[in-house]
Order: C-alpha cells, then structure tokens, then sequence
C-alpha cells in the first residue's frame, strides 16, 4: 500500500512540497468479486476441516518493542480488526497467544512483528504481508507478518504521525479470510486503504458484500438482490472493466470486474434503485494488485476505454428487489483513452485554508458545505464551470472556486453542500471534460461529524408513568468533549431531557463535557416517547441509561451499530407469563430489512420473517409478534437477527411485575466472557443463559467456571445438579443455546465462561423482593470506567464488582472524578489476589472511596492484570447493573481530530 | 515506494522474457518459492548478463500452493522490465513487489510496447508519451535510461 500526499505551493513551503508515505499491504490470487478465487474461478475460503480459523499472536508484539509506540495494546487491536470481519458475516475465528514468531507452514496462524532476515525479506518494503497456504481452494493455514522497520512506528495511540496497526491489521485479516483487493478507494481491502485512520472507517458496503460472499450471514440472500449484465466496447466483450453500483443516494454499494466474456455480476445489493458505470482498470488499482488468475498476468485486459454509465444515464434507473436477480443491466463504453484521472483528491473546509490531496479518499461531515480537492491527470484542463459532479444526495454546481499550483500539480476545488441526511458512506467523485467524464471512486467518504457513538435500543417517557435517564461520561482525562443527543421513535423531536438544552435542528439536544466529566439526563415533559436514544460526541464517550417503570429499574448496556446479532427469547404461557421482545432501531439515513430467525434450544429452525423499518425508525415488539405463530405458547431458545443496514438492539424481557432489558449478542472471538457478579444467597439466585452466536459452527468445550469471593472454584447446583468444583463444561450447536439457573448450594462470587470461538452470553440476577436485573458479559480489560450515580434522599446507592482475571495478584487503582472532571474523594489501591472478587458500595470496606452521599461522576480503574467490573445500582425496590467502559477501545485520540 | 526509491534502490534493470519458472521449498520446509529464469536482453541499470534468476516468494509445489501479499509473479513466455536488488540472502528479488514489474505487450501491428499505469510512482516519467498508458518499448527504454542516468546496455 502506498498512501502519497501533495500540498499547493503555498503550503508546500510550510510543509515540505511532496511528503511521501511508504504504505504497502498487499495483493492476492485474483477475483472478479473482489475475492480470491481458484484455477477455476471458484472462491478461495477456509474449508469446514479448518475451522474455527485459530489465530495467533506472537507473545512477543508488545509496545516494548522500540517499532511500537509505548501504551500501544496490539493484542487488543487485533481483536478489534477481526471483530470487524466476524461481526457481519458467519465465520468463526478465535485469537489466542504463541511462543512461535516465525512465519511458514507449521499449523499455527501466526501473527507475528519478528525482526528476522526472512520476515524483512518477505516484507520488503511492504507494511505488512499476508501469507495463505490454499489446497483445493481452500485455504488451510495463515500468517500476517508486519514489518519490524515501518518507515513510521506503529500504534494503536491515535496520532497522526504513527501507523494504526487496526487498520492494516483489517485490511490483513481481509486477506486471510479470502478477500482481494478492492478497486474501490473506500473500501478497506483497497490495496492503498489508510494506515492512518485509527479506526475512523468501518467496513464499506464493498467489504461487506465480500465477505457475505465468502461466509453468508442467514437470511441476508433475501434482504438484498443481484445485478448482472455485460460491458461491451464496439460490439466485442471488454474484460476487466470496473463496474461500480452507486444507490440511489449515490453512495457507492458494490463493484465487480468483468470477465473475459464480459459479464458481470454484483450480489449482495439492498433493494432499491442504483445506477451503474463501467471504468477502466487502469490505476490506482491495476492488474498487478490483483495478483490472481484472471485479470493478472493476464494481457488482453482492456484498459482503452472511456467510462460510461448503463443507459448512458447518470441517474439511478435500474430498479432492483430483495431476493431478486436482475439481469442485463449492460454498459456500451467507447474506445479511447480518458483525459481526465486525478490520482489526488482532498477536502478542505474553507477556502484559504490548508490544502492536501492524496491517493486515499477524502473525507467530509454530514452537514457541512466544504471544498472538493481534485489533483493530477487533466485537472488543469477542467472547465471552469461545471465539471465536477456527484450522484444523488450531495449537491454541487460544479464550478471551480479556486485553482492552485505546486509547480508541478494543478489543484481545483469544488463547492459541495452534504446535507444532515446525506448517508454516511463512499461516494464517486465525476469529473466533466467535454463529452467524456473522469471518475474517482470512492474518492469522497461521509461521516458523522461526531465520532463515537453511544447508543441504546430502549428510552421511554411517559409522564407519570415511566421514565428514562442517561449518564454520559467523557472518557478522554485531558481533552473536552463536544456532542449531541438525538432520538429515533414514537413521535420525532418529542423526547426533552433535563439536564441539556433544548433540542435544535434535527432534535439534537447538544453538550459539552469537561475532561472525565459527566452530566445525568433524564426525561421530563408532558408529552410520551418510546424509541431509541443516540447520544454521539467528538470524544471517546461512555453512557449508561436508566429506565425506570412501575415494574422496576433496569440499566441498559449500549448497543454497538449491528448487522447480525442472537437475542435469547423465554415465553411462557403464551406471553401471559414470560416473554420476550426486540426494540431495535436502523440507524441509517435509508430504509433496512430485517431477517428474524427463531430456533429452539438445539438451535433447530422454527420460524423465520422478514421486517421492513423505514430510514431513522424504530420498533419495539415482541418476538412471538415479529414471527407469527412461530413461537409455541412455553418456548426457551433464540433469535438470530440478519440486517443490510446497521441497527442498535435491546432485548426486552418481561414477566409479571418484572421488566428487564438484556444486551444481545454478538459473533465475537473474544475466548473469555466474565460475569463479575454471581449470586445464589437468601432471595438473590442467578441465570446465566449462554447462546452459541455462530450460525454455522458448534461450541464445543464450553468451560463454565463460578468462583467465589476469594477466588477459589465455589460448588454450586445448576439446573438441579451439584457441581462441587463449581465447573461444567458443554456443548451448543449452531444457535445453540442454554439457561442455567443457581439453587440452593449459596455462592457469592462471580462467573467465567472461556470457548474457542467465544461463546455469548447474559447472567440474569434475580431477587425475589427488588426485581430482576440483566448483566451482558464483561469486559476483560486494564482499564475501564463505571459511571456511578449516589442518591441519599432515595437511598440509591452504587456496587461495584471487581473481579481479578490474572493467575496471580492485580493491584487495582481506583479515582472517581465528579461531573466536572475533577477527582473526588480518596484515590484508592487495592489488591485482589488470583481470580479475587471485591464487591462493595463506594465507601465500604476496602475500597472507602469517601464519595459524597449525593454524587454524580465516574470511577476510574486501572489496573496491572486484566479485570472484569461491573455497577450494581440499588435502592428499595431498585436492582440493576450498568455498564462499564472499556478505555482500551475505541482508541482515544491524543489531539483534534 | 516512490520514483527516487526505484532509481536508488534498484541494483540490476533489465528487460528479459521467463524462460522457467520453478517451485521450491524453503531450506525448512515452510515456504513456497518461485525461482524465475529470464533470458535478459537489455539492461539499463547494472551489469549485464545473458541469464537472471528471480526469486520470489509464493507459489505452488503439488497441490498445495502459498500466496504471498503484493508480490511480484510472472508469467512464463511473457516479457518484463523488471527493476531488481539483492536481498539479505543474496537473493536477486523484484523491487517494490508488483511494482517493480512491468509488462511488455505487443499491440496489434506487433510493436512492443510498455504497460505503464497511470497511477504508478513511475508513471511521470513517461507522462509525455503515454496518456494510453502503453509507450513504444524503444522510447520507454531511451527515458528510463535518461532517469536512471546511464546508459542501456543490450547483448
């Protein structure tokens, strides 16, 4: 990969005239589908024998090594990489740690940073490489070495001198699950794709259609459709043009190459309207990243061609249903060579401030009017007026506004206005000369001006009835946090918080938070809302919220945006005694469908629906509703839910007098789920309900461990059998799930589960006088941040879980900071010996924290060992847990974005 | 890599058509090389020689095969300009992986002519001649000396 940036003149006497940045990854066997396909075309993937794919990390990639920056926690940035693969599609990996640091076929998939003579040979000048050992077409092992000598160090501490190692790292992991470079600038597989981003970019719609391609989610061939036809120049096939499949708000979905015979088919597309264009495989990506079969080494590619829409029409035309295939959607292009091909593009705010342009995609914010930065091949001969156009959503009249020069490069810039609603996501950039056009796709990336996203599938007000609360924290110590809440439901605008201001354009109710501070917003006013609540900052933020009815208090932990999550469903008696319901919310600016799949505890199929939910809505009903006559009257299993947009869900759970929301779950390859609570004691008892999120993949050796206190393995009776070492170890199928339920033998500790791949699950703490509370697995992590509340005219208090995760002792820092940021009460250290739990309110005991009896802020741990932690939120009538945060990730940012 | 690394860094520029390809094991068992034999006929940077040996990482021994990211592969029976160095083994290797290589084509009246892509590090140093991307192999060899400041050297 090779990221270069220009700067105009004026600038480049600033900062140097040409700052080149050596960034390599990589290029693999071909693929007309932008993944990697064998001698006969069909996909390279990892076969059934191999699975789940078992990486491992060298045990020596720490930031002591003098390449990484100190602080840096490459582990969990390789969790984090693969994640963002397993999390949208159905393929099962687990991460682990070796003592081997050198690459070559030996059964481990090693990732490893090892400065030895074959890795700095094998790695070039490349940032990093992948290595796939393939036999059948299907691959059967997997290394990524990283280079030990960047031309940059590497980081996971955002900085925007240093190298994300996320970033490669995803772009690596690509690889080895089977994805070829993308020719799309936007996508994550783009052979240049941005070392430096530090996780600002997910997965394009590209990547995602890749990998469904490799490793399907269920459901998802029915909530997207199919586009196929041929590009011919003058009659005759073309093969190896770029087809590109932009909606009909003009963000880029899909792209495929032609093959020799010309054809071309895209999958993976949501329903809707889309416009097509073919474009000349001629740079930045070429033949020579796509390393494969059949466009490289190959010499009939056809390069000499003018890029051309379908029906010589920029406008979406081709109309496309969910499940459906549509055919011969055909693109004529003209002979010839194109004139116009900037290889530079950039955004800049204002005119007259500093200007760059690279080879990666530029990026602007929803609601802001910047300037289009184009650079290199024929953007000096431009007309001045209209010759710059975008499709759909973003307008432009574009006209040149300002021409600048290095000497050398010409730079044009363009007014564009990206309005609030414009979706976040890739856009093409078209450039107009005469009658033939120039094209950079995916050149321009939308997002959301704020960052970090907190967001919760259940808020609701309803006056003298029910009502919500939210506890925002900032998580960077050092810097302030911008940001804003917004809702999604019943009746639009209607939500008012105390506590922010009142809502603006858009509902948006704006705050401001000190570094570390945190505020409480809570519902007020007269009139009702049920929906979603999204609280979005320019900081790494933690929130928690409260909601609260006459059936109880029940902390929700934030729902991540989700394409693919299981939901464990109980219903009894028909929903007259227990029963379960999804609230989610499509977080996207356009419309989504929802695949529902119910399965039994053996994970055997019983029912499945398809749920339509407009742009920016949200729903909330129960599941036995969402699948009609699916869900028999007694029922324990679970639902496995398929989206092609990104949601936010709760799972709702109900039963008399009783209403608890619970986190669902997600394909994660994290190998440990910590429970930092667990309680069989006088009225209090425990559920742990553990699902297997895989669809395709059974758990097996599921280790369940409950320990007491002080760490040592506590005897405990699951589902009526006595365990005396407190372990038990099973077995779950594909969406396989199970519920064990504490009696009798009393236990005051907490709970591990370990499986490779890792296992869901939530822990259902129950108390006969107070209610009910749902706890999602926690965290294992150095650092974290509890939000905690103390209320002394309502006797509302907060407990803390502590649990030490290490063979050995952790001492444990503990600092609360108020709502301003500024540190409270005692600074406090504790030590918990090996697999210890510490489970007090704030100013017992050991930890004798001194907060105030009435108190709003944040508790700050950090800790030497990995510890799990959760809030325990109590008063008469009131049990429930909230959530911590995990400073490890999202990474936080050392200055301005 | 960047223009000025491929004029620095390259130690042997030279044309040549693969003559074999051979697929080995590493000295351990644990890697797949491809070894490259080219008949070289022009050099441009470098001592001349009739034969170079290319080694490459990747390849297939059976059916079992080893991909490696961004790596230079050739075709055997096909033409390259390769701009090569010496790795820590000693090893002749391609330059900057695929972009050290470039393809020579024949265009329909059989001339030989240079694929160069327009986004390429190289690509301003035949931006006068090739806005196609394809430059006449003669002219493309006479402006890759003049940057590589010598002289061609043919057999």
């Amino acid at each position: 990969m090779k990221a270069v940036e220009v700067t105009p003149a004026c600038q480049a006497r600033r900062s140097g005239l040409l700052l080149l940045l050596l960034v390599s990854l990589l290029a693999l066997s071909q693929s007309a589908y932008l993944i990697l396909t064998g001698d006969q075309r069909e996909p390279v993937l990892w076969g059934e024998a191999s699975l789940p794919v078992r990486m491992q990390v060298w045990r020596g990639f720490t930031d002591q090594l003098p390449s990484i920056v100190a602080g840096s926690r490459p582990k969990i940035a390789f969790e984090a990489a693969l994640n963002e693969w397993v999390g949208v599609s159905s393929i099962a990996v687990s991460l682990s740690e070796t003592s081997r640091s050198l690459v070559g076929q030996d059964g481990v998939n090693l990732i490893t940073i090892s400065d030895d003579p074959t890795h700095r040979d094998l790695i070039g000048e490349n940032l990093a490489v992948a290595l796939m050992w393939t036999l059948s077409s299907r691959i059967i092992e997997a290394d990524v070495a990283f280079n030990p000598s960047p031309p940059s160090p590497w980081s996971t501490i955002e900085d925007k001198d240093d190298l994300s190692l996320l970033d490669v790292a995803v772009h690596e992991f690509g690889h080895t699950l089977g994805m070829e470079h993308s020719v799309a600038r936007s996508s994550r597989m783009f052979f240049q794709a941005g070392a430096f981003n530090f996780g600002l970019h997910g997965l394009s719609y590209d990547d995602l259609a890749g990998i469904n391609l490799l490793y399907p989610l269920p459901g998802l061939d029915r909530l997207t459709g199919s586009i196929a036809g041929t590009v011919t120049r003058d009659g005759q096939p073309v093969f190896g043009a770029f087809v590109v499949a932009a909606d009909q708000t003009g963000a880029l979905a899909a792209n495929a190459i032609t093959q020799r015979n010309g054809s071309y088919r895209i999958d993976r597309l949501p329903p809707g309207l889309y416009s097509l264009y073919a474009e000349p495989l001629d740079g930045p990506t070429t033949p020579l990243n796509l390393a494969g079969t059949l466009v490289s080494p190959a010499t009939d590619l056809v390069t000499d061609f003018l890029p051309a829409f379908h029906g010589g029409s920029m406008a979406p035309t081709v109309e496309l249903s969910a499940g459906a295939l549509r055919s011969g959607v055909d693109i004529a292009v003209s002979r010839g060579n194109v004139s116009v091909d900037p290889e530079f593009v950039g955004v800049v705010e204002k005119l007259g401030s500093g200007i760059r342009a690279t080879s990666t995609p530029a990026s602007a914010f929803q609601g802001s009017s910047p300037h289009f930065v184009a650079a290199g091949k024929g953007v000096e001969q431009l007309p001045e007026q209209q010759a710059f156009v975008l499709l759909g959503a973003i307008s432009t009249d574009g006209n040149v506004a300002q021409t600048l020069s290095n000497g050398s490069i010409v730079f044009k810039l363009f007014p564009m206005t990206i309005a609030d609603d414009v979706p976040r996501g890739d856009y093409s950039a078209f450039f107009r000369r005469g009658a033939q056009f120039g094209v950079v796709t995916g050149g321009l990336q939308v997002f959301s001006p704020f960052r970090f996203l907190q967001a919760f599938g259940q808020f609701a007000h309803m006056p003298g009835i029910a009502g919500s609360s939210a506890i925002l924290v900032n998580l960077h110590p050092e810097l302030s946090a911008q940001g804003r809440v917004t809702s999604q439901g019943s009746t639009p605008g209607a939500l008012d918080l105390e506590g922010l201001p009142p809502a603006g354009a858009g509902g948006a109710m704006e705050f401001d938070l000190l570094p570390a501070g945190a505020l409480l917003a809570r519902s007020r006013g007269p009139q009702e809302f049920r929906g979603a609540m999204l609280a979005e900052s320019t900081r790494s933020l933690g929130a928690a919220v409260l909601v609260e009815s006459p059936f109880g208090t029940t902390g929700l932990n934030p729902s991540p945006p989700l394409q693919y999550f299981v939901a464990p469903v109980e219903v009894a008696s028909g929903g007259q005694g227990a029963d379960t319901g999804l609230a989610l919310a499509n977080l996207d600016e356009r419309g989504a469908l929802v695949y529902l799949q119910l399965q039994d505890s053996a994970g055997r199929v019983l029912g499945e629906a398809v749920q339509e939910l407009a742009p920016r809505a949200h729903l909330s009903r129960f599941v036995r509703e969402m699948i009609p006559g699916a869900v028999p009257p007694d029922f324990k299993g679970s639902v496995a839910v398929t989206s092609n947009r990104a949601l936010i869900a709760t799972v709702i759970r109900t039963s008399p007098g009783v209403f608890t929301t619970l986190p669902v779950i997600q394909n994660r390859v994290a190998p440990q789920r910590v429970f930092p609570q667990f309680v069989q004691f006088g009225p209090l008892s425990s559920e742990l309900i553990l699902v297997n999120p895989s669809p395709t993949r059974p758990a097996t050796g599921v280790e369940v461990q409950v320990r007491g206190q002080n760490g040592l393995p506590a005897p405990v009776t699951l589902n009526g059998t006595f365990h005396p070492n407190g372990r038990l170890t099973l077995n779950l199928p594909p969406l396989g799930s199970t519920r064990l339920l504490s009696s009798q033998t009393e236990v005051i500790g907490w709970v591990e589960v370990s499986s490779q791949p890792g296992v869901g699950g939530v822990l259902l703490y129950r108390s006969a006088e107070v209610g009910t509370a749902g706890i999602g697995a926690g965290a294992a992590s150095t650092q974290q941040v509890l939000p905690v509340q103390r209320i002394a005219s309502q006797a509302l208090d907060m407990g803390i879980a502590i649990v030490n995760l290490e063979p050995g002792p952790v001492r444990v820092t503990l600092q609360a900071n108020d709502a301003a940021g500024t540190p409270a009460g005692n600074r406090r250290e504790v030590v918990l010996g090996p697999f210890q739990q510490l489970a007090r309110f704030p100013n017992d005991g050991e930890l004798n924290l001194g907060l105030p009896d009435d108190f709003l802020g944040s508790l700050w741990l950090d800790a030497d060992g990995r510890i799990g932690v959760t809030g325990i939120l109590q008063s008469p009538g009131v049990l429930t847990t909230l959530p911590t945060f995990n400073r490890q990730l999202p990474i936080i940012p050392a200055d301005d974005l | 890599m960047t223009a000025q690394d491929f004029r620095e860094r390259s130690s042997w520029v030279f044309t040549a058509r693969v003559v074999d390809a051979h697929c080995f094991a590493s000295d351990d068992g644990r890697l797949i090389l491809t070894r490259y034999r080219l008949a070289v006929d022009t050099t441009l940077k470098g001592r001349h020689q009739e034969w170079a040996e290319v080694v490459e990482y990747g390849g297939r021994l059976g059916d079992k095969e080893l991909f490696v990211s961004h790596g230079a592969r050739f075709r055997k029976g096909a033409e390259y300009l390769i701009f090569t160095h010496r790795d820590s083994q000693g090893r002749l290797r391609t330059l900057g992986g695929a972009e050290g290589q470039f393809q020579i084509w024949r265009d329909g009246r059989h001339h030989r002519m240079l694929r160069v892509y327009p986004h390429h590090p190289l690509s301003d140093w035949f931006q006068t001649v090739a806005p196609s991307g394809l430059v006449p192999l003669e002219q493309g060899m006479q402006l890759l000396s003049r940057q590589l400041e010598r002289p061609h050297e043919s057999r």
